[in-house]
Parts: C-alpha cells; structure tokens; sequence
C-alpha cells in the first residue's frame, strides 16, 4: 500500500474519485437487482424506483469525468496515481453502461408485465445471477486493484455466454411455436441481451487493472 | 548493479538498490561517468557516492531529486566547477566527455569549460552591452575580424531565439532585458564559443512562467546540436523536456531511465515516493 502524499488534498481527491467509483458500482447493482426482481415478481412498483435514480447514475458518472480531469489539472499525477486516475475513468465509462442496461431493462418491464405471464422468463435468472456476480467481482476487482481478477472474470463471462446463447435459441424457438406471444418473448430476449452484456462490461473492467 | 537502459525499456529491479546503481545507455554517450565519489571536505565525506551513469549526445538529460541530494555538485563535476572550491575532489572514478578523462593531466580547465558550458539558476549576464556579453568568450579565444564576430553574435542569438528581439538594440545594456531574455542572452553567451555540452542548473527557477516555457521551448530546439544536461526541481519540467531522467538522493543514483518509463512505472520506491510527493 503506498504511502500518504504529502499534500494532503491529493490523497483527499483520490478518495473521493475512487469512492465515487464505487458508489456507482454499487448503484448499479443494486438497481439490477430491482430490475430483475420487478420482472421475475411481476412488482411493477419497484421499476420506479430505479427509473427515479436513472438521472443520478448519469450525474455520478459525469462528476467522476470531472473529479478526474480536476485531479489531472491540479495534482499532475504520475506512476501509480496517474494510472489509477485514468483506471478511475475507463471504469466509471464501463459502469455508465451498465446503468444504461439496467435502466433499459427498467423500461421494458412494464411492457413485459402488461402481457401474460410467459415460463421463459425464468430463463433469465439465473443469466442474472451470473451477471451479478461478474459485475461483484469486478467492483471488488477495482476496489482491490487486483489485475488478476481478469481471468477469473473471464471464466464466468463465457458461463454467461452459454446461458445466453440457450436464452436466444430458447426464445427464438418459442416465437416460432407461440408466436402469440413473440411480444413479450422479444421483450425477454433483449432484457438477457443486456445481461448479456453486463458481464462484457464486468470482464471489461477487470481487464483495464491490467497494465 | 548494471542496467543496460536503452530508449524503449526501464530494466531496474524492483527492490531498492543495496549495491551502487550503474546507468549504461546503448547508443553514443557524450559524458562516461565510472564510479564517481565526491567530497567538499578532503575526502573526510563523500556528498557523491560511486556515481556511474552514461549521458547520451544530443539528448536532454535531467538530474531530480530533493535539496542536497547532490545533484548539481554531479552537475558541476562535468566541467569541474567544482575546482574552484580548495577542499573539494573527486575521490574515486573518473569523468570522460567524448572518450577524455577531464581529469587527466594534458586537460586544459579553461579548454573544457568552452567545450562543457554553463548556465546558472540565477542569469549573470557580464555588465555590458548585449553584443559584448556573446562576443566576449569568441574575442578572448582570439577572434578578432568584426564580420566573424558579428556572425558569431547573430548565429548565437538566433540559437538561443533572442535575436529577433534583440537585433535593434545590440549595443544596449544586457541589464535592460527582463529576466527570461537575459537569460537566453547567457545561453546565446554559452552556444557563442561552440561547445558539446550545456549545462543548466535550474535555469527557470527564477522566471515567470512565460518566460520558463520559452526557455523550455529553445532547450527542445538546443537539443539537436548540443548534449544538455539540467537540474531542475520541477518533476513537470523534466517529463515536459527531458529524454532521461536520473533521480539521486543522499548522494547516490537511485534510479535512472527514460523520463517516459521513469514518470510512468519507476521501478524503485524512493523514485515513485519521490515523484508521487509522498516525501521531499
């Protein structure tokens, strides 16, 4: 662990960045969670609550691009610093993503539940669960600045693969034999798409520790 | 230790050194330093600790490190400056700029210090006209023809980019320039009598920012005829300006590399502290 700068604004807004950093991580995940739940419990109710925080993940992020720019400005990072500021920045751009996919899962809930209930949609949990660890590991990965995580991360991306590639040929093949409900199955499809992608992102995040 | 340093890779280990640190460079080295210690005091105490590091040719090398780290006592070893104080000398090592120990016997002082000029902290200009202060080394050396001078006077002030500002006043006072031209005026004063090498020894530390960058701006020009070598306490001014970077402390070499792998990835603690500001 290095040690204390002397300027002691310096350590002061590397905490703050990096805090930041995680408080988005941790937002994220825990409007995943809501997300999903509010699909998989039919509780239509709960998608407001992470539509109402939409416009604070968006806020949180642009002010990490911001504390980091100051950062760069003021305290001219070098070596180690340096490299975590610009480690800040790429990971804050991979999590506003995955606020972007939680949000889209947010909105087409409502359109989900306005339909019959399908059984494939319990498909989607456990691509969830899966996400949602990828996405765990990889805040703790950054948090820990731990560049080993990448290939454990790595692992569990391609079990996210598989289970989405079972989803699409799942639901691909249910619109063929119910295409009564191609609605809902499309709706579904895209909701594992961006789980999907979730744990490109997590992967995505582990990766930029490397050096 | 021995690191082989080339242009593209920082090869130190990662534990701070126990043993002297030796910088060799591929490539052509204009100043060969081979252990070099250094007293003020008869050789009682070494301020320069077995220094052995290369300095390429027409390259910008700087010297960081805290106050008293002896980096500009190594600064005046190369065209022994150092000589002036009576107690003062190299104990062990030597020192060759372009293959010839600057200690040898045949060395003439006054030849070497045309060959390895200086520019100091706090610009000196002598008080005398602006065309005086960079004909007076060419005159002693026994130039005499005026044409021959005053192409010596242009050429040396246009290298150093003060001529344009200048021309129109050659015979005034160098007193009468602000304090970032008369400073390239004793870098135009340096380049009249041709050397190899520059030496500067925080030559902005007492300009305003302006004139520090124009400073800056004619040391990156400078650079494609001339070896230069600066101590500066700025951290930015070395990864703005500098090819290499050697950070001392306590009298020794810690580190030295590139300025690009030495501001990135250091390899040793005491360089990354150093430059982070976890300590001065």
């Amino acid at each position: 662990m290095p040690g204390k700068h002397i300027l002691a604004s310096f350590d002061e807004a590397l905490t703050g960045l990096k805090e930041d950093v995680l408080e988005l991580g941790v937002l994220c995940r825990s409007n995943l969670s809501i997300s999903i739940n509010a699909l998989l419990k039919r509780e239509l109710d709960q998608v407001a609550q992470v539509l109402s925080v939409q416009d604070d993940m968006i806020s949180l992020a642009t002010r990490i691009d911001e504390d980091a720019m100051n950062l760069i400005v003021r305290f001219q990072p070098v070596a180690s610093d340096l490299r975590f500021v610009l480690h800040s920045m790429k990971v804050a751009a991979n999590l506003d993503r995955i606020a972007s996919h939680v949000v889209k899962i947010a909105k087409r809930t409502p359109k989900i539940l306005a339909i019959a209930e399908v059984v494939e949609v319990n498909l989607l949990e456990p691509l969830y669960l899966r996400a949602d660890q990828a996405l765990g590991q990889s805040i703790v990965a950054y948090s820990d600045n731990n560049p080993e995580a990448v290939s454990e991360l790595s692992e569990e991306d391609n079990e996210i693969d598989k289970l989405y590639k079972k989803a699409r040929k799942t639901y691909t093949s249910a619109i063929e034999d119910s295409p009564e409900h191609y609605k809902e199955l499309i709706h579904l499809m895209f909701v594992a798409r961006s789980l999907e992608r979730i744990g490109d992102h997590a992967v995505h995040i582990a990766e930029i520790l490397v050096d | 230790m021995v690191i082989e340093m080339n242009q593209e890779t920082a090869t130190l280990g990662k534990e701070t050194p126990d043993e002297p640190v030796i910088g060799r460079i591929k490539g052509k080295t204009m100043i060969e330093c081979n252990d070099v210690s250094f007293s003020y005091d008869n050789g009682k105490t070494n301020t320069l600790d077995h220094i052995s590091l290369d300095i390429p040719e027409k390259q910008v090398t700087a010297f960081i490190g805290p106050s008293g780290c002896g980096k500009s006592t190594f600064l005046r070893c190369f065209n022994r400056m150092n000589d002036l104080i009576d107690s003062a000398r190299i104990t062990s090592g030597s020192i060759n700029i372009m293959g010839q120990d600057i200690h040898a016997p045949e060395v003439d002082v006054i030849e070497l210090r045309k060959q390895v000029g200086m520019v100091f902290q706090k610009y000196n200009p002598f008080p005398k006209s602006i065309y005086e202060n960079v004909s007076y080394g060419p005159r002693i050396q026994g130039v005499r023809d005026k044409k021959e001078l005053d192409a010596i006077v242009e050429r040396s002030l246009k290298g150093a980019a003060l001529w344009d500002e200048v021309k129109d006043r050659l015979n005034s006072s160098a007193f009468g320039l602000s304090g970032g031209q008369q400073q390239r005026l004793c870098i135009a004063r340096a380049i009249a009598v041709q050397p190899h090498v520059i030496l500067m020894d925080e030559p902005c530390s007492a300009l305003d920012p302006i004139a520090t960058a124009k400073v800056e701006e004619l040391i990156m020009e400078l650079r494609e005829k001339y070896t230069i070598v600066i101590v500066t306490h700025s951290m930015q001014q070395a990864s703005r300006i500098s090819d290499n970077t050697a950070f001392f402390y306590l009298g020794k070499l810690i580190e030295y590399d590139t300025t690009k792998t030495l501001f990135s990835t250091p390899s040793q603690k005491q360089t990354e502290d150093y430059i982070s500001g976890r300590f001065g």
